[in-house]
């Protein structure tokens, strides 16, 4: 069962931070996918990652 | 006076106003790109998903990655039966969150007028595409009156009424598509127009279908009631009904397609 934060693998093997094209590190417990070097962490809601800057938290 | 804008946020009703539209140019336009089997896509702005289930039925594609802004559509598009093994998320045409040469062919299908920087949104369709790879689009010819709700819009003109415009109509002219490839740097560009067709049982279906979705809701509550209602009956006056009563209608995109340079690895 998916809980609301999973994420399908395969997109993790694939994605990067939109805004620098970095790598993205998967914080399970946040529930959040995060770009050290942007300052920004990317939700995930329902299993699907909101890549989207302006929705990104910035840390 | 401004004017309205356009958001779908609403997958189902987006399917029955625009999904079927868009399924038949999607047809024209895969059977004018005759890909190969086997590619890795990336489908930007899929919004439902209509295009990506069209992918999956026709492309036997090693990977196809839909993304769009709306959270509404992408919940819809992860549903739909035909498009299962494509993986959606919510991203930005402009700020794509793939790496650099990712995909075999990166595809925009009806959107690029929606794109705020469609130069943007095509150089990073490049950047995703590996060399010797396809970066295609098609879009409505809105300003030659090629939209399916066109004959709708064109009334509402007339009786001073504010039909919404993507944002970037004027991108998706055939001169247009191929100077936007062109400067992204892409070899081998090519365009074409696409006709689409589709037909309603009669004028309410026709009208229900047309005017759902966020695209003409917004625009028609803006306007006064009687006109309206003369809006409509001037539609239904000008739309083509064949014997068995069934109202017949055409629509027209323009398609662009262009090769990444560099030899394939």
């Amino acid at each position: 069962m998916s809980t609301d934060t999973s994420v399908d693998p395969r997109l993790l093997e694939i994605l990067v931070c939109p805004v620098t094209k970095g790598p993205l590190r998967y914080d399970r417990t946040a529930g959040e996918l995060v770009s050290e070097k942007a300052g920004l962490a990317y939700p995930i809601r329902d299993g699907i990652p909101i890549m989207l800057p302006d929705e990104a938290r910035k840390f | 006076m401004s004017q309205p804008t356009i958001r779908f946020d609403d997958g189902a009703v987006y399917e029955r106003a625009m999904g079927v539209w868009s399924r038949d140019a999607g047809q024209t336009f895969l059977d004018w790109l005759a890909p190969e089997a086997g590619l890795a896509w990336v489908d930007v702005g899929c919004g439902n998903g209509a295009f990506t289930e069209l992918l999956m039925e026709r492309c036997a594609p090693s990977e196809a990655q839909g993304i769009d802004p709306s959270e509404g559509q992408i919940s819809f598009a992860r549903l739909r039966a035909g498009a299962e093994g494509a993986v959606f998320q919510q991203g930005d045409a402009m700020a794509l969150p793939f790496p650099d040469h990712r995909f075999d062919a990166a595809v925009m299908a009806l959107v690029i007028f929606f794109v705020p920087d469609p130069a943007k949104g095509v150089a990073e369709m490049v950047r995703v595409t590996r060399p010797g790879g396809m970066v295609t689009a098609y879009a409505w010819d809105i300003l030659g009156g090629g939209f399916p709700f066109d004959p709708i819009q064109r009334e509402m003109r007339l009786l001073g009424g504010f039909p919404a415009l993507p944002p970037n109509a004027a991108v998706s002219t055939l001169p247009a598509l191929h100077a936007l490839w062109t400067a992204a740097g892409l070899e081998e560009v090519e365009t074409r127009e696409i006709i689409a067709r589709r037909s309603f049982d009669d004028f309410e279906d026709f009208w229900i279908s047309s005017t759902g979705s966020g695209g003409m809701n917004p625009s028609l509550a803006a306007m006064a009631p009687g006109d309206v209602d003369l809006v409509k009956s001037r539609v239904g006056d000008s739309l083509t009904i064949d014997a068995s009563g069934r109202i017949q209608c055409q629509a027209r995109a323009n398609a662009v397609r262009g090769r990444v340079p560099g030899s394939p690895q």
